[in-house]
């Protein structure tokens, strides 16, 4: 067993992040989009940690602190907003989002 | 002793901000006490609004400049609070008629649009990458929930979802290239990252080019600038038409003004490996967003369209990288959300039957019967479509000039030619006031005293910008050229 290096966080991280943006560019239910964009979010906390703890820098943990509080922030207003889609439409796939063109 | 003063200069390259949210606060307590009627309340919020503006010109005339390791307080950062509260003094100005029509609660708008500048304003003073993200999604939640104001309209709704959900994921990519450069750099600090770049300058990795390629592919998605445009015309056209003026202009110079500052504080060495990549984005954007706006039966979506062309002209001028481009981008930030707020504004005052029609049809026969309403349609769409003595054209043509001093000779001959294209569509909009004939049955018009004062506000400062470019220029050049970067 090797030793768990900064390489494997950035890895783990990079992992995470892409598939965040792959379920945002292939998934079709708004909720899960959001789930997706979240887990992006959150690979950089890790990141961010990683980086922190591997420097010896405390500021990467309170940028990841701040941006959990922006998360939550967005998770407030997302959810509000899938909300009101939902009461007007009935669903949230966003393939029936399809009002406005051109 | 010494963390004292730390905190004292912290506040102080705040002290524009704090003002603003103290103001935005305490008129929500004074909403409480006012009677219900919205104009009293709007007069309140624009003219202390005013009064913000003229602290913040005081604070400029003294020339006090502060710098900290997360914020600084310059000639640029007074340009843009100077620029944003201008738009939120418009924006307050220019509303009343469509709350009214539409019945939206004005207090608790105010005080999201008051957020949202302040965020703005938070990006633009920032000299670190996570400060600005934090101030990037203050401004961005804001304007998420002003977009689906309009709870009841589905259009509105499906605005809303599609602006938050490209918002938050090109946050992400923002945020992933933020956490990257941290990671390599050791810090985010913007002369703490150009220091880093300086010392390891031709051997950087794969990893920094990656996260310079997230970090700008987040601007280009808050520029609407092509492959990332598809939220902008959605979230424009089902926005509360007020708001897609706002949106218009203050998120658009906020990211625009943050990446210049970053351009010049962080990446002054890497600048122009970034060239190629500018350039590709912005030929697609000029194109692409007037070729669209070109078959558009609604005058808001063509609005929205032409605002991604615009962003266009002023990618045309980061290619350039040089003081003069950055200098007439901060000139035309100012002509381009001016005028754009007046003809958001007109647009809804003249589309007061079909709701979110907005068709040409519209305008038919409208300078017959409010021939002043007309008057101000046909100066802002000149503006927009850059023809002279407007400021629109001076603007486009320092621009112009700016990319054949540069030698971007190709660029430069792309811009003329795709605005000569946009010129169809805006005059589009004047051969329907002035050449068709008056509709029979038709409704009046109504508006009231605010907006007629924000649309001859908005017509002097195109005008004057017409008549003195050059003192213009000459200022938004001594901002641009005052970024303290590390005293």
């Amino acid at each position: 067993m090797s030793e768990i290096t900064i390489h494997h966080y950035i890895a783990l991280s990079a992992i995470i992040f892409s598939i965040g943006v792959a379920g945002v560019l292939t998934r079709k239910n708004a909720i899960i989009l959001f789930m997706s964009i979240e887990l992006m979010l959150n690979s950089s906390n890790l990141a961010l940690i990683a980086f922190a703890s591997f420097m010896s820098n405390p500021v990467g943990q309170i940028f990841a602190l701040f941006v959990i509080a922006v998360a939550a922030a967005e998770v407030g207003v997302g959810l509000a907003i899938i909300v009101t889609v939902y009461r007007n439409r009935n669903s949230i796939n966003i393939d029936d989002v399809h009002l406005m063109k051109g | 002793m010494n963390s004292t003063i730390d905190i004292l200069d912290q506040v102080n390259a705040n002290l524009p901000t704090i003002i603003l949210l103290s103001f935005a606060l305490l008129m929500l307590l004074i909403d409480l006490f006012l009677p219900k009627r919205n104009h009293l309340f709007r007069s309140l919020l624009a003219i202390g609004s005013l009064c913000i503006v003229y602290l913040v010109v005081k604070l400029l005339l003294q020339e006090k400049t502060v710098y900290t390791y997360f914020f600084s307080l310059d000639s640029f950062s007074y340009f843009f609070h100077i620029l944003f509260i201008t738009v939120l003094v418009f924006t307050f100005l220019l509303s009343g008629p469509y709350f009214e029509r539409t019945k939206i609660k004005f207090p608790e708008t105010s005080l999201l649009l008051f957020f949202s500048t302040a965020g703005a304003m938070i990006m633009i003073s920032a000299n670190d990458l996570i400060v600005m993200f934090l101030g990037l999604e203050l401004m961005s939640i804001c304007l998420y929930v002003l977009a689906g104001m309009l709870r009841k309209r589905v259009q509105s709704n499906e605005g809303a979802l599609k602006y938050f959900l490209l918002g938050a994921f090109s946050s992400g990519f923002l945020l992933y290239g933020i956490t990257l450069f941290y990671g390599i750099t050791g810090s985010t600090n913007y002369s703490e990252v150009n220091q880093w770049i300086s010392q390891t300058s031709n051997k950087l990795s794969l990893t920094f080019w990656i996260g310079a390629g997230l970090i700008l592919i987040g601007f280009f998605f808050k520029f609407a600038s092509v492959p990332f445009h598809f939220w902008s015309p959605d979230a424009y056209e089902g926005a509360p038409t007020p708001i897609t003026a706002f949106f218009s202009a203050t998120p658009k110079a906020a990211a625009f003004g943050t990446f210049i500052k970053i351009l010049i504080v962080a990446f002054p060495l890497v600048v122009s490996d970034f060239e190629l990549i500018l350039k590709i984005i912005a030929i697609a954007t000029m194109g692409i967003g007037n070729f669209v706006a070109l078959q558009q039966k609604s005058v808001k979506r063509m609005l929205a369209y032409s605002s991604i062309s615009h962003a266009g002209y002023l990618m045309v001028a980061l290619v350039v990288k040089s003081n003069l481009g950055y200098s007439s981008i901060l000139l035309y930030l100012i002509v381009y959300s001016v005028t754009n707020l007046g003809a958001f504004t007109i647009a809804y005052l003249v589309n007061r039957k079909n709701e979110g029609s907005y068709s040409y049809e519209d305008y038919n026969g409208l300078a017959t019967k409010y021939p002043v309403l007309a008057m101000f349609m046909a100066l802002f769409m000149i503006s927009l479509a850059g023809i002279p003595p407007t400021g629109g054209f001076f603007v486009k043509y320092y621009i112009f000039y700016s990319a054949l001093k540069a030698d971007q000779l190709l660029l430069a001959i792309l811009m003329a030619l795709f605005s000569a294209i946009s010129v169809y569509y805006y005059l589009k909009v004047i051969v329907h006031m002035y050449m068709k004939p008056l509709p029979d049955s038709y409704e009046t018009i109504k508006s009231d005293t605010h907006v007629t004062m924000g649309l001859i506000f908005s017509s002097l400062i195109i005008i004057i910008i017409g008549v003195a470019p050059s003192f213009w220029l000459t200022l938004t050049n001594r901002s641009v050229s005052n970024i303290l970067i590390n005293p």
